[in-house]
């Protein structure tokens, strides 16, 4: 298993506060896997994805339990150089904003070359990167500056940034959210490419279950600081076993097999510092009952390698 | 807040307060000449010693507080007035108005602010309210920029738009509602630009041209401890203290509320 | 080049405005005598037309041609180019000594933010930009001049100049120059850094210092890499803007120190009334600044690759 998330805890500093943000979290990614992490705005999917490099800052929040076992080593543990060693080398990440990510004063080859190893020519190695991902146009033009360059342009410039020294691991965070549709299209086929060309295993996180649905193999979705679902994609869309699962599901309208369709779902995340009891999906639950306001449900094996966090589970989908 | 800001603040008020109560506070009339007592360093007579005439320092500076702060204040005022005016007129109108009056603001800005200012009342008399005036109508022009850029972003606000859908007049617009609200990095300036009025007062005053004597301002009793610098510290010593103190104040004071503004 | 134009004329109407009321508190004052308001008359055309006046006027100074100083006679921008660069070598290294501490502190006080260092530095710009130079200078007249003498204090050049090598010129000029420099640079460290220290801030808190770190990049890279580079490109702005600041502040340590810049001579003429040389110092001065201004535009168009200089001019 190359990556092992284990009963990660984070809390965030706001207003001289702590609130739990990450709530306990388990996951796992395996070698060439792809891994798709799926939540609304706000419940903490970006803050586990940061994590896993300690990219969060101090100042903004912290790690308080919790272990993430990469190729066997915590790398909660790691001193600083370790972890340096790992980030953009073997762990690299491509963010939301391709604009604002690249550092607007230096080239493009610039910032390629700064993950170059020392022993790759630089002129041969970027360009063998741009050509991988679709910037044949850019090779030779060493004067290159992001803000030259169209949006899907820079988010491949990103993960070209990301790829160069082959990691094991690529964690996406919204990488298509801000483009526009039509590139967001080119940029996940991009995506899948480059996964099964280099093997590479895949975190994706993202708040839309169709953009994940082609490339990911399992599925985990977070709600309220946990994972409240998680499994095999192909098992998660035909038969979900969580409400919120469905309310995902529901506003995806190519999937014309279910026929149980629900709208979006109403009302909105509760705010981490006003958890209700018991289960947290209750007060915009369909298939609520008063047991559910008990104590918070476990996360449960529903089927081989599917789990649940709703005790009514068999009530939701056809499983 | 911020415990340097809560310093600043209590600096500005402490002066306040002396310049307020200054009779009641300052144990001599700061004009008493007294020739057996002339340049005695301090003692339980005399906190701060006495100048080349014979007059009590404290009593002087305490007096000296007064033109400065009043200076300051009014000078700001004026400039406030000027800026706050031709920012908003700026920002609000826009087109050739604006280009007009940033010109206007570029071209004063070419000018090294304190030439001017020791010009115009070199060649003017150096009366209190000269002064006043003429710091006020040189150091109008970073206000004006500040509010403009205010009202420029507040002008496309809904409810801008909702009060011009009721008929609201221009004027009402820009003084009620615009205006208040733009005022925040403004007040940052004011605050600041108090510190800077007290700087160029007790400077000319240092030079000669700013208040005269026998009228106590902490420039000019530094201007006459120049002579007498070597043997009498206690003429350099209070006054530029009480400058410096009074003026580290204001900045400290206007640096804390930016910092809580940029929140 | 048209805001040029535009601004020297548009200033010189605004130097008939003091011009005109002191015409008429020069004629009332008793102390001016019956020459200096004819020549005054005379030089002002006042007799001529407004217009007129105002064309001729702005003609000669176009050209340079300030006139005669009042005082000694002399083209009066003569006067001023033998002060120019005495002011303005004192400016550079005022400024250069501005960058070099000011930059540093600045940056590291962003680094180190709400830190002992952070407040300690901010109380100690503060100091610098609160203390009245005119006192600033003359306590530094008394102690380090006189009682402990070390440096020189007066001039820029001691009696025995004329004698000295090659070398020993530059170290005595140099010695003469040291307290007037500190002076004008203490209250412009305040500006300068403060300004680093919110810039680098700003440029901390932005998305591509994250990518920077998520590449594996070491901290020293981070910041001084990527950070700083971002950060310096408004700073670099503001030292064109400080341009003015600095040569109103030469007025005072320049009387002090009786060194023989633009600003003792500003103050000389100021107080003997002379016209000529008091309004070529002005235009100077603005010319100056607009240079300044310039220079600023271009450097930061030149660092900054989004900036095209076109677009500016």
């Amino acid at each position: 298993m190359l990556l092992q998330i284990k009963n990660l805890k984070i809390n965030y500093k706001s207003d001289n506060r702590l609130v739990e943000v990450v709530r306990g979290i388990d996951l796992d990614i395996d070698k060439g896997e792809c891994v798709g992490l799926i939540g609304e705005s706000g419940c903490g999917k970006t803050t586990v994805g940061l994590s896993i490099t300690k990219l969060i800052p101090e100042r903004k929040g912290n790690i308080s339990a919790g272990e993430i076992l990469f190729a066997g080593k915590d790398i909660l543990k790691l001193n600083s150089e370790e972890l340096r060693n790992i980030r953009g080398k073997k762990i690299s990440y491509v963010f939301q904003e391709p604009f604002s990510s690249l550092n607007p004063v230096f080239t493009i080859y610039e910032q390629i070359r700064e993950v170059l190893e020392e022993k790759d020519n630089p002129d041969s190695r970027i360009a063998e990167i741009l050509k991988s991902v679709g910037l044949e146009k850019i090779i030779g033009r060493k004067n290159m500056y992001p803000h030259e360059l169209s949006g899907g342009m820079q988010q491949r410039a990103m993960i070209g940034v990301a790829i160069t020294s082959r990691p094991d691991l690529l964690v996406l965070d919204e990488p298509t959210t801000a483009l526009d549709v039509t590139v967001q299209r080119q940029i996940l086929g991009l995506i899948m490419e480059l996964k099964n060309k280099m093997n590479l295993a895949i975190l994706f996180i993202s708040h839309d279950l169709r953009i994940v649905f082609n490339i990911a193999d399992k599925i985990a979705i977070m709600y309220a600081g946990k994972i409240i679902e998680c499994g095999p994609k192909g098992k998660i869309v035909s038969s979900p076993a969580h409400p919120y699962t469905i309310g995902l599901i529901g506003s995806i309208p190519s999937l014309e097999h279910r026929k149980k369709v629900f709208n979006a779902i109403g009302g909105r995340a509760p705010l981490f510092s006003e958890l209700p009891c018991g289960c947290k999906f209750y007060p915009r639950c369909k298939f609520r009952i008063n047991k559910c306001l008990e104590r918070e449900p476990d996360l449960d094996e529903v089927n081989q390698g599917h789990f649940s966090r709703c005790i009514n589970f068999h009530l939701v989908g056809g499983v | 807040m911020n415990k340097l800001t809560l310093f600043g603040l209590g600096i500005v008020v402490f002066f306040i307060m002396i310049a307020i109560f200054a009779p009641t506070i300052a144990p001599y009339n700061p004009g008493q000449i007294d020739i057996e007592n002339i340049l005695t360093p301090p003692s339980s007579s005399h906190i701060f010693g006495t100048d080349s005439l014979g007059r009590d320092l404290f009593s002087r500076m305490v007096y000296g507080s007064r033109i400065s702060l009043m200076v300051g204040f009014i000078a700001v005022g004026i400039a406030g007035l000027i800026g706050i005016a031709l920012g908003a007129i700026a920002g609000y109108y826009g087109k050739w108005l604006d280009t007009v009056i940033m010109r206007f603001i570029d071209i004063m800005l070419c000018f090294p602010t304190f030439f001017l200012i020791l010009a115009v009342i070199a060649l003017l008399e150096p009366s209190i309210i000269n002064i006043m005036v003429v710091i006020g109508t040189t150091s109008w022009m970073g206000m004006a920029r500040l509010m403009r850029a205010e009202i420029l972003s507040l002008k496309e606000r809904d409810f801008i738009y909702a009060e011009r859908a009721i008929g609201a007049s221009d004027l009402r617009i820009i003084a009620k509602h615009l205006i208040p609200n733009a005022m925040a990095p403004v007040l940052v300036s004011i605050t600041l630009g108090i510190a800077g009025a007290i700087l160029v007062e007790s400077s000319l005053s240092f030079l000669g041209i700013g208040v005269q004597p026998p009228t106590p301002s902490w420039g000019n009793i530094l201007s006459e401890g120049k002579a007498v610098m070597g043997a009498s510290w206690w003429m350099m010593l209070f006054p530029g203290l009480a400058i410096f103190i009074t003026v580290l104040g204001y900045n400290l004071l206007g640096e804390g509320i930016r910092e809580k503004l940029l929140r | 080049m048209l805001l040029l134009g535009i601004t020297i004329i548009t200033f010189s109407v605004i130097h008939i405005a003091p011009g005109k009321p002191t015409d008429l508190e020069a004629q009332f004052n008793p102390k001016v005598s019956m020459e200096a308001r004819e020549r005054i008359s005379h030089l002002y055309g006042l007799d001529k037309s407004l217009h007129i006046q105002y064309l001729e006027w702005l003609k000669r100074f176009a050209r340079f041609d300030f006139g005669i100083s009042f005082m000694d006679s002399r083209p009066v921008m003569q006067k001023i180019m033998e002060r120019i660069p005495v002011t303005l070598t004192i400016e550079l290294f005022s400024i250069i000594l501005i960058l070099v501490i000011g930059i540093p502190i600045g940056v590291s006080s962003a680094v180190k933010e709400g830190g002992f260092y952070d407040r300690f530095m901010t109380v100690f710009v503060f100091t610098g930009f609160a203390v009245p130079t005119f006192w600033l200078s003359l306590i530094l007249m008394d102690y380090i001049g006189v009682r402990w003498g070390i440096l020189p204090i007066s001039g820029i050049k001691s009696l025995e100049f004329e004698k000295f090598g090659f070398f020993e010129k530059i170290i005595d000029v140099s010695k003469h120059l040291v307290l007037p420099v500190l002076v004008s640079a203490f209250g412009g460290l305040a500006g300068i850094s403060r300004y680093m220290r919110s810039s680098m801030l700003h440029v901390l808190k932005q998305d591509y210092i994250r990518t920077a770190r998520a590449k594996g990049l070491t901290e020293k890279e981070v910041l001084y890499k990527h950070a700083l580079k971002n950060a310096l490109l408004p700073v670099v702005t503001i030292l064109g803007l400080s341009v003015p600041g600095l040569i109103g502040g030469s007025v005072i340590f320049e009387s002090i120190f009786s060194i023989p810049g633009m600003g003792r001579l500003f103050y000389e003429s100021v107080m003997a009334r002379d016209y000529p040389v008091i309004m070529g110092v002005l235009v100077m001065g603005a010319v100056l600044t607009l240079l300044g201004n310039l220079l600023a535009d271009i450097s930061y168009a030149a660092v900054d690759p989004r900036i095209k200089l076109e677009d500016n001019l």
